[in-house]
């Protein structure tokens, strides 16, 4: 049960994130609340069965890990990694400077989401970085068939966060 | 190294089951793409293997103590 309440909770955390930092990085370059156009026209097999758990597991996992080897904590290393996730998108979103920052702003609260939800000792980026990967999973698929869904969507997550987090604390430590 | 690590089970197999799936829609008639999207499919895939089997390795490595 706490392996599902944390599991349940990361993710409304990291989409409702994530489609929050779309949305403000959409404001401040357009002055409208929708989110940057990513101008990639791919069917759903990829933003939301590739895309994001392949991302989720090299920028959150494994290049983390690689900097921990090297004794980094994992929020050091996962910054420089969502720096790294955010360079990646250089092609992707054709050099646009707002769209490269939400990237970067995307990576660092995916790494917190995955640190705030796995459990400790060890370290085991379980259930955190499954959140993750579901986030961003549903995030690009909001994104590609619904964008003007951004808006409520952030606000529901949000709200069944708060919930979540209010009434079902008990089960943090089902280590 | 700072922290005891753990292999994260779950999402490594969430991801090869989004491989596998991907696989099944490229085979079977679901999909409808252009072969470009076949390449990015490959990449990420083997994105996806090569960082949990690196991870795996890393871990094991890290509690071995080395």
């Amino acid at each position: 049960m706490g392996y599902f309440s944390k599991l349940i909770k990361g993710y409304l955390l990291s989409y409702s994130g994530l489609t929050a930092i779309a949305l403000f990085f959409s404001y401040i370059a357009t002055g409208r609340l929708q989110s940057t156009p990513i101008g990639i026209e791919s069917p759903t097999l990829f933003h939301g069965l590739i895309v994001a758990p392949s991302e989720e597991m090299f920028f959150r996992y494994f290049v983390p890990l690689l900097l921990m080897y090297l004794g980094l904590h994992y929020l050091a290393a996962g910054t420089i990694a969502a720096v790294g996730f955010g360079m990646a998108h250089w092609w992707a979103y054709e050099q646009n400077m707002y769209a490269l920052m939400a990237a970067v702003a995307a990576g660092f609260w995916n790494c917190i989401v995955v640190y705030r939800y796995s459990s400790k000792e060890p370290f085991n980026f379980t259930p955190g970085l499954l959140c993750a990967m579901l986030g961003h999973a549903s995030y690009n698929l909001t994104v590609t068939y619904a964008p003007e869904m951004l808006l409520p969507a952030a606000l529901v997550g949000a709200l069944a966060w708060g919930f979540m987090e209010k009434f079902f604390r008990e089960d943090e430590d089902y280590e | 190294m700072s922290e005891e690590v753990g292999v994260p089970w779950d999402a490594i197999i969430i991801g090869a089951l989004s491989i596998v799936y991907g696989l099944y829609c490229m085979l079977g008639n679901l999909y409808v793409g252009e072969v470009n999207d076949v390449l990015v499919y490959i990449i990420y895939a083997i994105c996806m293997v090569s960082s949990a089997l690196f991870g795996w390795l890393l871990t094991r490595r890290m509690e071995g103590g080395d």
